[in-house]
């Protein structure tokens, strides 16, 4: 007869406990699960957004633009931008450069001033760029630039229109500003900026299209060709851009990108990496630490069921330890039992509580959860909406942490089993 | 062979000393049916408990088949006891989670993890106690009675050179108790096991070959029986 047969029938022995002490590691385990697919979705969601709308895997830009940005230094911008970018196209490491100038500005409409944040871009680039990033969402070869593809791309909510023609004082505007400013696709405006040189400058732009963000922080947006945008803010003479947004093939390979581009640009201009400015990355890198520590409190907690079981076991059966080792098992083998016992019953809880936990993450994963309301009037760069994400290497180590801490938490009163003597043990009632 | 050689066992409690032997000393020879009677508290489980390497003296020496078990630590005592001991509770001491045929493989699969052997001398024993038809039962499912041969059959499965069976006939009625001492009469004679009984049952006394009477934690009295006399006595408790 072995020994796991006999500890699976122990497990059977007293069913509503057994299954109260695995809900236990199951709750546990189902949380830490959900717990780790939010934190992955979130982190997932700001690498995204900052590989999309902020940096790139490493941005190059004039070295005090970081300083002034609140102010809009549009005058503090990279010259002779198609030579800098010609240069680090060049370099292996590359795999697309983008350059983009951004700005602040007003509207005044009704007698209010409204703040907008313009970005220009180059529509093509962007499209062709982000479809070597994410080639399941490519459009197909040779198809002219089209907004439906431009928003798959950047991730946005189509409310209808086209890109802005690449000469015309065209702009894509978030739908929120739309909404907050009474305009939608047709409709005119006009954007009041400071220059690069430092005058003030006001024009008038065709709304080709609506958007939505799906950042709280980007509801102020507007988009428009980056021609038009050097033009409007007086970069044109000296073929400016306020930064350039590289990629490279892998995640893994931004170290290289950095040392390459910077060895490229010199000191003439500053290279970083989107992890360096990133404080919501790190922020979530924080989160994740301390996540872990929560979740052992999480498991710790658990397994006060699962000790007091099997405290309460050896205590129930004491009489049949004594006889076990009455019939010669040794203390080893008592404890073996009784471990077994408790392994049990870790195992099957974690394995319920991962399998429950993917079977809600999974759904999650594909619908996401809708923190709209909760985000309401908060510029966070995090989108209203986070899609779960179920880590393989995450799951299977959740699973083995859970088993772990059962196991190393069921031991000590196993050992107890052990060290009964024989003669005590027997004369339990 | 079992020699016992001036042994004491106390037992403390806080500053509280009880002696339940006092300088015992006793022979009892391979294949005995020896009987340890007397009244509660007078040390007879206790002195079972250190034959059965269970428990150990607080001075003096138990040495088996030639063997110093008072000087063995636990696990020397453990494999001892898988080795050469069998057991009989009182109150039969049967693993409920497993069937009759499983609590009796289950201590010889202490010894051999041959499959086939375990199993011919489980179904072997099963049938000599006469419950080869009842080896798929839980304890639930049997009787008093029922119970206790199975744990005379796990107590004998191994071939043990002694079985210590300690008040083996407290829990069943005397018609049971007497077919169970019938039982392991025969199991004696048959495999030449030395069992050592204790108890305060007169039945078991009158099938013993030797009784030892205890009083106070001493031996008070020690008498070999001729085999036509415990044929008589239990010729007339039957």
């Amino acid at each position: 007869m072995k020994l796991w047969r006999i500890a699976l029938r122990n497990v059977a022995r007293n069913k509503r406990r057994s299954l109260l002490s695995g809900t236990a590691i199951a709750v546990a385990t189902l949380s830490v699960v959900l717990l780790f697919s939010l934190i992955a979705g979130m982190l997932g969601d700001t690498v995204a957004i900052a590989l999309t709308y902020d940096t790139g895997h490493v941005q190059v830009r004039h070295p005090e633009f970081g300083r002034y940005e609140h102010l809009s230094p549009v005058h503090l911008a990279v010259s002779d931008a198609e030579t800098v970018q010609a240069r680090l196209e060049a370099l292996p490491v590359v795999a697309s450069v983008l350059p983009r100038v951004r700005f602040g500005g007003a509207i005044y409409r009704e007698d209010q001033n409204h703040a907008v944040y313009g970005i220009g871009v180059d529509f093509g680039r962007e499209i062709a760029a982000a479809a070597q990033r994410l080639p399941h969402l490519a459009p197909d070869a040779g198809a002219p630039p089209a907004l439906d593809d431009f928003a798959r791309m950047w991730r946005l909510d189509l409310f209808g229109g086209v890109l802005p023609d690449p000469g015309a004082r065209e702009l894509l505007m978030s739908k929120t500003l739309a909404d907050e400013l009474g305009v939608t696709t047709g409709d005119k405006l006009t954007i009041l900026t400071r220059t690069a040189v430092m005058s003030t400058q006001a024009w008038t732009f065709r709304i080709s299209g609506l958007v939505g963000f799906p950042v709280g922080g980007l509801s102020r947006m507007v988009l428009l060709p980056i021609g038009v945008a050097q033009r409007f803010l007086q970069l044109d003479a000296t073929g400016a851009v306020t930064d350039l947004v590289l990629y490279t093939a892998r995640d893994d390979q931004v170290p290289d990108l950095v040392a390459a581009v910077s060895d490229a640009v010199g000191d003439r201009l500053q290279v970083r990496s989107w992890t360096e400015e990133n404080a919501m990355y790190r922020l979530l890198q924080l989160a994740t630490r301390i996540y872990d520590i929560i979740s052992l409190v999480f498991f710790l907690l658990a397994t006060t069921v699962i000790v007091n079981t099997t405290m309460m076991v050896v205590y129930e059966r004491m009489r049949e330890i004594g006889t076990i080792a009455a019939l010669g098992m040794t203390g080893a083998q008592i404890t073996r039992l009784f471990f077994l016992e408790a392994l049990f019953i870790g195992v099957a809880a974690a394995l319920v509580g991962v399998g429950l936990g993917i079977a809600v993450v999974l759904p999650l994963s594909q619908v996401g959860i809708d923190y709209t309301e909760a985000m309401e009037g908060v510029e966070l760069n995090m989108s209203n909406i986070i899609y779960p994400q179920l880590s393989l290497r995450s799951t299977a180590l959740v699973l083995c942490y859970s088993i772990a801490v059962t196991a190393a938490a069921s031991f000590w009163p196993t050992r107890r089993a052990a060290r009964l003597h024989p003669v005590t043990a027997l004369r339990a009632t | 062979m079992i020699s016992v050689d001036n042994v004491t066992k106390v037992y403390r409690s806080g500053s509280t000393e009880v002696a339940a032997l006092r300088g015992v000393s006793l022979q009892v020879e391979d294949g005995s049916f020896l009987a340890i009677a007397g009244p509660s508290g007078s040390g007879k489980t206790t002195l079972l408990n250190l034959i059965g390497c269970l428990d150990t003296a607080s001075s003096g020496e138990v040495i088996i088949g030639g063997v110093r078990v008072s000087d063995s630590n636990r696990k020397q005592l453990a494999l001892f006891r898988r080795h050469h001991l069998g057991f009989i509770f009182q109150s039969f001491n049967l693993i409920p989670v497993l069937t009759a045929y499983e609590n009796v493989s289950f201590a010889l699969s202490l010894l051999i993890r041959d499959r086939t052997r375990v199993r011919d001398r489980t179904m072997a024993i099963l049938a000599d106690v006469g419950l080869a038809d009842m080896a798929d039962r839980r304890p639930g499912e049997l009787s008093g009675g029922q119970q206790q041969r199975v744990a005379i059959a796990r107590a004998l499965v191994k071939g043990p050179d002694i079985v210590l069976a300690d008040e083996p006939t407290a829990n069943v009625d005397s018609e049971t108790g007497e077919g169970l001492l019938e039982l392991m009469r025969e199991l004696n004679r048959r495999h030449s096991t030395t069992f050592l009984f204790s108890t305060h049952d007169g039945m078991v006394m009158d099938y013993a070959d030797r009784l030892v009477t205890l009083q106070d934690g001493r031996i008070t009295g020690d008498e070999t029986r001729p085999a036509e006399s415990q044929s008589a006595a239990a010729a007339g408790s039957g």
